[in-house]
């Protein structure tokens, strides 16, 4: 247990370098890119007066380490600035719009997790059978078909054919008082099992499309490794000792098993937090995803670094917490490789 | 020792491997029996099916693998008929096997003791689930196979341990579920020189103690020599000849085994062995009659009418090979 306290320390400790270059970066790239934010804020009509007053409000005259460093002082605080979309805080938008795309994604994430292992399982448990067949080109499908495919495929069937499920939004019954921003824990916590039983038929459906790509690739490298563990000596050798073969599969071989799965899912995560923005375009679910890009395309350079940095430091929670998984899975990870 | 039953007895056993372009005919008709508390070699070159046959024996073949024919009787059961839960039983208390390559007979994400411990928790040797008459019986085991420190070793991950502290924990979860018949396929083949005759003296000196009998696998004659009262010697999935170890060495018969001798490499020799020429023959298309005439200095055309049958030689030595026959003939003919 102490080992894995180190690990975990170590990795934090890293991560506040990795998130202080991070931002440093995406704070430079986003004064690069063409474009001058004060027309982006005020409007093509804005006098030139009112511009002027915008870039000495914004630092803009000085020079980029100068910048940087107000920005800095700034989001120690707390304070991002004020989006030029919204015309809010960016820390307000953020703590509005991330906890919806958070709870998106992990919807996504554990239906890739279980759904990927299990289907891989069963395919590698009756290689070449029917039901091995079914669902390799089952991930084909899945692989093949992009996340907005399957979002206006299902919209279609399940929310206009078959109306079965919500298309848009996140709730369509009043909010629950919002402790956490995530609709699902807040209407648990608030027990309204009513606004719950909502919100999640309004997850199935976005979290659906966004994780049958990773559902598809899970399954596949979990039926890959499983294969190769299979074949492995140690099998036989369990197999030989007497232990029954369904305990062999389930904890012997799906374990070792599992851990390029697990990786494999965490990069996935990774990826969901900006391919999630078609899928929220789609369904109308405001998330963060949406707002990056719109802040992007306006270049709202205070809504941008701050949503850049925002998903770098959810990308490093995950990759910590899948590193923990993992190291769990495989102790070779945590006895001896614990350095990186 | 022909009155009483043999512990295992495998008759007529055929295995074939589904390939692509049809079926590799790999044991073609393979007789072997066993007595308690016999210790036997089976030798041969590389791919000649002695991994095969033990793997039959414990039903753990691969996939592709097909029995198609022969019984194995372990006891008087046919082990290839078993139903599983008894099956389970059976290697759970009386075979146990030694893998080739420790590295690769430990499951690396967990600890020697868990691995162990599952081994004697399913052989049902234990009553019921007893966690720590379980683990006494795994610390047990692990100081029988000389382990320092065993209790330490329990928490340990394989990859914690050298190859040949490895081979000693696959040694001692064979061990800990006392069994009658011990397979070990190539259990120094992998290992260090140094460590090799350590890890071949304590097989010996335990299964002597326990009066298990052993199947030792090795392409080594001289490990054959040091280890076993009587062999098999092995060709294309052919027994080609049997006898005890002694006469095997003094006196073989089959030109096979008289080949595989003449490739030992002796210290005060000079250069390179004779060796065999020659490859093993295609599985997919064994040559009719004798698989080993492509490369025998003797073969005449009757070598490819049939297979050669398995005479006794001389009592207690048998050999397949129609030289023998022919002469067995003449001898009894008179002629």
């Amino acid at each position: 247990m102490k080992e894995m306290l180190i690990f975990i320390l170590k990795r934090l400790g890293w991560s506040v370098f990795v998130l202080i270059g991070l931002s440093i970066l995406i704070f430079c790239i986003a004064r690069i890119i063409p474009g001058d934010p004060g027309v982006m804020a005020l409007g093509t009509r804005a006098t030139p007066e009112a511009l002027e007053q915008y870039r000495i409000d914004n630092f803009l005259y000085e020079s980029l380490p100068r910048q940087y460093i107000h920005w800095f002082e700034g989001a120690v605080k707390g304070n991002f600035g004020v989006s030029t979309q919204t015309r809010r805080e960016v820390a307000l938008d953020i703590k509005e719009f991330l906890p919806a795309t958070l709870e998106l994604i992990l919807f996504a994430a554990i239906l890739e997790i279980v759904g990927g292992i299990l289907l891989g399982a069963l395919s590698a448990r009756y290689p070449g059978e029917v039901i091995d067949n079914s669902v390799r080109v089952a991930s084909y499908l899945g692989i093949a078909t992009p996340a907005f495919v399957w979002a206006i495929m299902f919209m279609l069937i399940f929310a206009f054919v078959w109306p079965i499920l919500p298309a848009i939004g996140r709730i369509d019954v009043p909010k629950p008082p919002p402790y956490t921003g995530f609709l699902l824990l807040d209407s648990l916590l608030a027990g309204n099992l009513i606004a719950f039983w909502d919100a999640f038929k309004h997850l199935i459906m976005p979290g659906t499309a966004l994780a049958l790509t990773g559902v598809a690739q899970a399954a596949r490298m979990t039926r890959t490794s499983m294969m190769e563990n299979l074949s492995k000596d140690y099998v036989g050798a369990e197999i030989a000792a007497g232990i029954p073969m369904r305990r062999v599969i389930l904890q012997y071989v799906l374990r070792p098993a599992a851990t390029p799965t697990v990786s494999i899912v965490a990069l996935d995560i990774a990826a969901m937090l900006g391919n999630a923005f078609l899928v929220e375009v789609i369904f109308s679910y405001p998330g963060i995803s949406k707002y990056g890009i719109n802040a992007i395309l306006n270049k709202d350079l205070n809504a941008i670094v701050a949503v850049v940095l925002v998903i770098g430091i959810t990308f490093l929670i995950v990759n910590i917490i899948v590193d923990i998984i993992a190291s769990y899975l495989d102790p070779r990870i945590r006895l001896q490789g614990g350095d990186s | 020792m022909k009155q009483q039953q043999a512990l295992l007895d495998i008759k007529d056993l055929h295995v074939h491997f589904k390939v692509y372009g049809g079926y590799a005919r790999v044991l073609n008709d393979v007789n072997l029996s066993v007595f308690t508390g016999e210790k036997i070699g089976l030798v041969g070159e590389s791919g000649c099916g002695k991994t095969t046959t033990v793997k039959s024996i414990m039903r753990v073949l691969p996939k592709q693998a097909v029995i198609a024919g022969g019984e194995i009787l372990f006891e008087g059961q046919d082990v290839l008929r078993m139903k599983d839960k008894a099956l389970n039983v059976l290697r759970g208390q009386k075979l146990s096997m030694i893998f080739q390559d420790p590295v690769a007979a430990l499951n690396p994400v967990f600890t020697v003791g868990k691995q162990i411990c599952d081994a004697i928790r399913f052989s049902g040797i234990t009553k019921g689930n007893n966690k720590s008459e379980i683990r006494k019986l795994a610390v047990k085991a692990l100081k029988e196979c000389s382990m320092p420190d065993p209790y330490r070793i329990l928490d340990n991950y394989p990859f914690q341990l050298s190859g040949g502290m490895r081979q000693r924990v696959c040694i001692a979860m064979a061990l800990a579920t006392a069994s009658s018949l011990m397979i070990a396929d190539e259990p120094t083949t992998n290992l260090d020189v140094t460590i090799q005759d350590q890890v071949l003296h304590l097989i010996r000196d335990l299964v002597e103690k326990n009066n298990t009998a052993l199947i030792l696998i090795t392409h080594s004659l001289g490990v054959a020599r040091e280890m076993t009262d009587r062999i098999y010697v092995m060709y294309a999935g052919n027994i080609v000849e049997m006898a005890s170890t002694e006469e095997i060495f003094e006196a073989p018969y089959h030109p096979y085994t008289k080949g595989l001798l003449n490739s030992i490499p002796k210290l005060t020799g000079d250069g390179i062995m004779a060796g065999i020429d020659g490859y093993l023959p295609d599985y997919l298309n064994p040559p009719l009659g004798c698989r080993f005439q492509s490369r025998c200095s003797y073969a005449s055309e009757y070598c490819g009418k049939g297979k050669p049958p398995f005479i006794e030689v001389i009592p207690e030595h048998y050999v397949a090979c129609y030289r023998y026959s022919e002469s067995w003939q003449k001898n009894k003919l008179g002629v």
